[in-house]
């Protein structure tokens, strides 16, 4: 295992085929600012593999957003959980995401485009 | 909660802080300022709030769904976008903990804005000048 692989704390496949991951720096140094977060990497990683919708940023065609309904603890259960994850061409035509900033939202933000469903 | 409640989250603002509490930190991956008014720790839910910059969400309050208050404040796009329209808030960097950016970087990044808005300035007296000449 070489040190980029110890340093990802979460690899999963989103709903489009790509491949997502979260860093345990990205994940202990700014994801944590939102504490509702604390201890809710699988509910990051539901909201990547089985989101609710798929947007595109409205100014950064390279950052993807998924939103994901009920899969945050009580009082946030009736929140979304927004994933922010930037975009990068990977070998052989493929797509890596990574996870740049997770938070609960109450609706999703305005000017993003849907992408998926 | 709607982008029009913005109005009801003022009134879920902390009645005063305490500036030895509030933290504020800036993410340059993320593009993130977070503003925390009582430290580090509350969990909280982004609320869009109006003060957006051309139909962009990009200040949220931070409110804790617990005590129904507001804990903070979270700037996205902050360098990318929300300095553009604001330049002066550029000086929060000053203050902040940085992560992804150096303290120099913010310093010349300080002088480039001032130096576009003495431009600018100048720019306009100069044109205001020639056009109060021509009449």
């Amino acid at each position: 295992m070489g040190v980029e692989a110890a340093l990802i704390i979460l690899r999963c496949r989103d709903p489009l085929g790509d491949t997502v991951v979260l860093h345990d720096h990205q994940w202990s140094f700014h994801v944590l600012e939102h504490p509702e977060l604390a201890g809710q990497l699988a509910a990051v990683k539901l909201a990547i593999e089985a989101p609710d919708r798929i947007v595109t940023d409205r100014d950064r065609a390279d950052r993807r957003c998924y939103y994901r309904a009920e899969v945050l603890p009580a009082p946030y259960d009736e929140d979304l959980l927004k994933v922010v994850v930037g975009l990068a061409a990977g070998s052989q035509g493929t797509t890596t995401g990574e996870v740049i900033t997770a938070y609960a939202t109450p609706r999703v933000k305005q000017g993003e485009a849907q992408q998926w469903p | 909660m709607a982008i029009n409640d913005a109005p009801r989250l003022a009134e879920k603002l902390p009645k005063r802080l305490d500036s030895d509490a509030v933290v504020i930190a800036y993410d340059r991956i993320s593009d993130t300022l977070m503003i925390h008014f009582f430290g580090r720790g509350r969990a909280a839910t982004s609320v869009p709030v109006e003060d957006t910059v051309d139909g962009r969400d990009l200040v949220f309050a931070r409110l804790d769904r617990a005590t129904d208050e507001v804990v903070g404040i979270q700037v996205e796009e902050f360098l990318d976008v929300y300095v553009k329209a604001r330049p002066e808030m550029i000086k929060l960097l000053s203050v902040a903990e940085l992560r992804g950016i150096t303290r120099d970087d913010v310093r010349l990044l300080a002088e480039g804005i001032q130096a576009e808005q003495l431009r600018a300035a100048m720019t306009g007296s100069l044109f205001s000048d020639l056009l109060s000449a021509a009449d």
